[in-house]
């Protein structure tokens, strides 16, 4: 997953930033809003938090020029106004949903999953296929009910893969969205994940969780099951 | 123009210029007339007085016994009125003894028609001519036709009227200037307040004075009170934020200290900290919370209810999608309260999220207009089974604030009251929460 960090307080940027590093994102961050924008229109972003009072570009705006421009990721706003107006204006200017300062880290990183969740069409933390389960808070991967022990890469790939379940993942695109612009990227190593990733979860070659389509990438084959419940999602909030 | 006198005296002005001259015109153009009528109706009195003294002697000619002539002027040499007879071949039959050297050309015109106009003479000024053409009729039917002339000089007549003229235009004139005057200071002394006001008004500025006199003219005094109670709340604003602001660095100075003491530790205790940042965000919550009810609410302006409850659950249906919540809104477009937008919104907040928090699927806000009431019905569970008036009041003292036990609702509550309007939680006919907001 590829974050989009735009934060002006440069020790709070860095809170973040070390934030989402941590639950294995990839991250542009900048502290103006104009370089935001650029960001944003340019890079394989899969969600972006923005605070609102920026130099440059201010947030709202530049949460408008994204969406008029087709940019569809979500966007999680942070704001320093709390009052229902300007909330109401964060979210109609574009944005997915919003966090008053202070906030709690854990918090912030419960919302951004929840988006992340709610854009692959998940309303739980939940993401249950057939045979297979990955529950994002606790970042565990089940298959007939066993634990799988994933080291956090593999896990990053295999979620990934789960949010954009059914489609085709070219590797140049999960590259992307799996590491740092400045980070040496070799599609070798990421076959090597791939494999091993396969073994673990499908040991007696039963369950193929990921498919290779030649030429064209990887995508996780497993029937989705949708439980209709979203207590858990509710809590979370 | 922009001062209220000059546009006043300049409006005035024009419109007494206008009447004077007006006036001026129709009164002069009335009395030349009637002047002018009653010179033809003399003037025709001595033709008819000329005629009667006409006769016929033996030879069958016109004679005029001078005896007979109707005014003695007739008889008077160059006394400015003068009379003859001429035949219609143009010879002079007979001549007043007042003619002088110059008499108008008659000119020949039908029987019985009059001539009455005005000739320059030569030397002298204005002449009037009064001719009659007619013809004296014998017995035997046979008929001598002439023409009758009376001119006058018109000299003292056409004094008078020019004398009146100016005197006319002079006494209108004078008392257009009069009436200028008069108004100018009736102006004056009328706007006198506003000056005073305006010095009051720099008094205030230069803090030499807290407010305005109320002893104004009755149109003034709305706004001079008016005036009065904006600095009113304008200075209780001033003090209760310093207040609020002295207040708050007081509560946060006490965490913050505990902070810096366990930062110069090698070893700090991370619960410690944790829970002074906590104090810290109650302690600005709550203050942000008390500045925004304490503001004193003036002269709100009327705003309409339907857009900013539309907006305020587009954004929470988008908030709350994964839930599946959903709005129905059917409201009277005509909704208008006098709130300020920031204060409506939050109030709309804070009571709409609650639904949406409390489990609601379907939230339903309608109106009863005529009693400017909002209805928020929801299908969640319902408020507790507590007293209602209960509700309203956790949340409100400050050691009672935890999250989700109804004190969003609470500061709406709050912030109704503010505006004179009240907040009333009851159970939904169909099993959920319902909240009224009335409005002033």
């Amino acid at each position: 997953m590829r974050a989009l960090i735009v934060e002006d307080e440069a020790v709070l940027r860095q809170q973040l930033v070390a934030l989402f590093r941590d639950h294995g994102f990839a991250i542009d961050e900048t502290g103006d809003g104009e370089e935001g924008l650029y960001l944003a229109m340019h890079m394989p972003i899969d969600i972006a938090i923005v605070d609102l009072g920026l130099p440059g570009r201010d947030g709202l705006s530049l949460i408008q020029s994204l969406r008029k421009q087709d940019r569809h990721f979500p966007v999680l706003v942070l704001t320093a106004r709390d009052r229902w107006q300007d909330k109401v204006d964060g979210l109609e200017a574009g944005a997915d949903d919003y966090l008053t300062k202070p906030f709690h880290l854990e918090e912030l990183m419960a919302r951004t999953r929840a988006l992340l969740r709610r854009t692959g069409g998940w309303s739980d933390s939940v993401m249950q296929f057939e045979r297979m389960s990955i529950d994002t808070r606790a970042q565990q991967v089940r298959v007939d009910d066993q634990v799988i022990d994933l080291t956090a890469f593999e896990y990053r790939v295999l979620a990934y893969l789960a949010t954009q379940a059914g489609s085709v993942i070219s590797k140049a695109t999960l590259l992307d969205h799996l590491y740092d612009e400045d980070t040496d990227r070799d599609p070798n190593v990421l076959e090597v994940f791939i494999r091993r990733l396969r073994q673990k979860l499908d040991s007696d070659k039963s369950l193929n969780p990921i498919e290779t389509l030649r030429g064209r990438g990887y995508r996780l084959a497993l029937p989705r099951i949708q439980n209709g419940s979203s207590q858990v999602d509710a809590a979370e909030r | 123009m922009k001062s209220i006198t000059s546009r006043l005296v300049a409006g005035t002005s024009l419109v007494l210029t206008v009447f004077v001259v007006l006036i001026a015109i129709s009164v002069s153009w009335s009395v030349h007339q009637r002047a002018q009528t009653a010179r033809f109706d003399r003037l025709q009195g001595l033709v008819y007085g000329i005629l009667g003294a006409t006769d016929i002697d033996e030879h069958s000619r016109l004679r005029v016994n001078t005896q007979a002539l109707p005014d003695p002027r007739l008889n008077q040499a160059t006394s400015g009125l003068y009379a003859e007879l001429v035949d219609h071949s143009g010879q002079r039959l007979w001549q007043s003894a007042s003619t002088a050297s110059w008499l108008p050309e008659s000119s020949r015109r039908p029987i019985g028609d009059w001539l009455f106009d005005t000739l320059e003479h030569p030397e002298k000024s204005t002449l009037h001519r009064l001719q009659l053409s007619t013809a004296w009729e014998f017995d035997d039917g046979r008929e001598i036709p002439f023409t009758v002339q009376v001119v006058d000089d018109a000299d003292s007549l056409d004094r008078q009227l020019k004398r009146f003229d100016q005197t006319l235009w002079a006494t209108l004139l004078a008392s257009a200037v009069g009436l200028l005057a008069l108004q100018f200071l009736v102006l004056r002394k009328s706007l006198e307040p506003l000056h005073v006001i305006g010095d009051e008004v720099a008094g205030i500025e230069r803090g030499e004075r807290d407010k305005l006199s109320e002893d104004v003219p009755q149109e003034l005094s709305a706004l001079t009170s008016g005036l009065n109670a904006l600095l009113r709340s304008e200075r209780e604003r001033h003090a209760q934020h310093r207040h609020l602001l002295d207040d708050l660095a007081h509560s946060l100075k006490t965490p913050l200290s505990v902070l810096q003491n366990l930062a110069e530790q090698d070893q700090a205790d991370r619960s410690i900290m944790l829970e002074q940042t906590r104090l810290m965000k109650s302690s600005i919550e709550r203050h942000v919370q008390r500045a925004n009810l304490r503001s004193p609410r003036y002269l709100a302006p009327a705003i309409n209810l339907r857009l900013p409850v539309e907006r305020m659950a587009a954004s929470l249906e988008k908030l709350h999608e994964h839930a599946g919540v959903t709005f129905q809104l059917s409201l009277d477009p005509e909704f208008m309260v006098r709130m300020d937008e920031a204060d409506l919104f939050e109030v709309l907040g804070n009571v709409l999220e609650n639904a949406c928090k409390y489990g609601a699927r379907r939230i339903t806000v309608s109106d009863r207009i005529e009693q400017r009431c909002l209805i928020i019905d929801d299908d969640g569970p319902g408020f507790p089974d507590v007293r209602l008036e209960q509700l309203m009041q956790r949340g409100v003292r400050a050691d009672s604030q935890t999250a989700g036990s109804g004190m969003g609702l609470a500061a709406a509550q709050q912030l109704m009251a503010a505006y004179g309007g009240r907040l009333e939680p009851a159970h939904a006919p169909e099993g959920g929460a319902r909240v009224r907001l009335w409005f002033p």
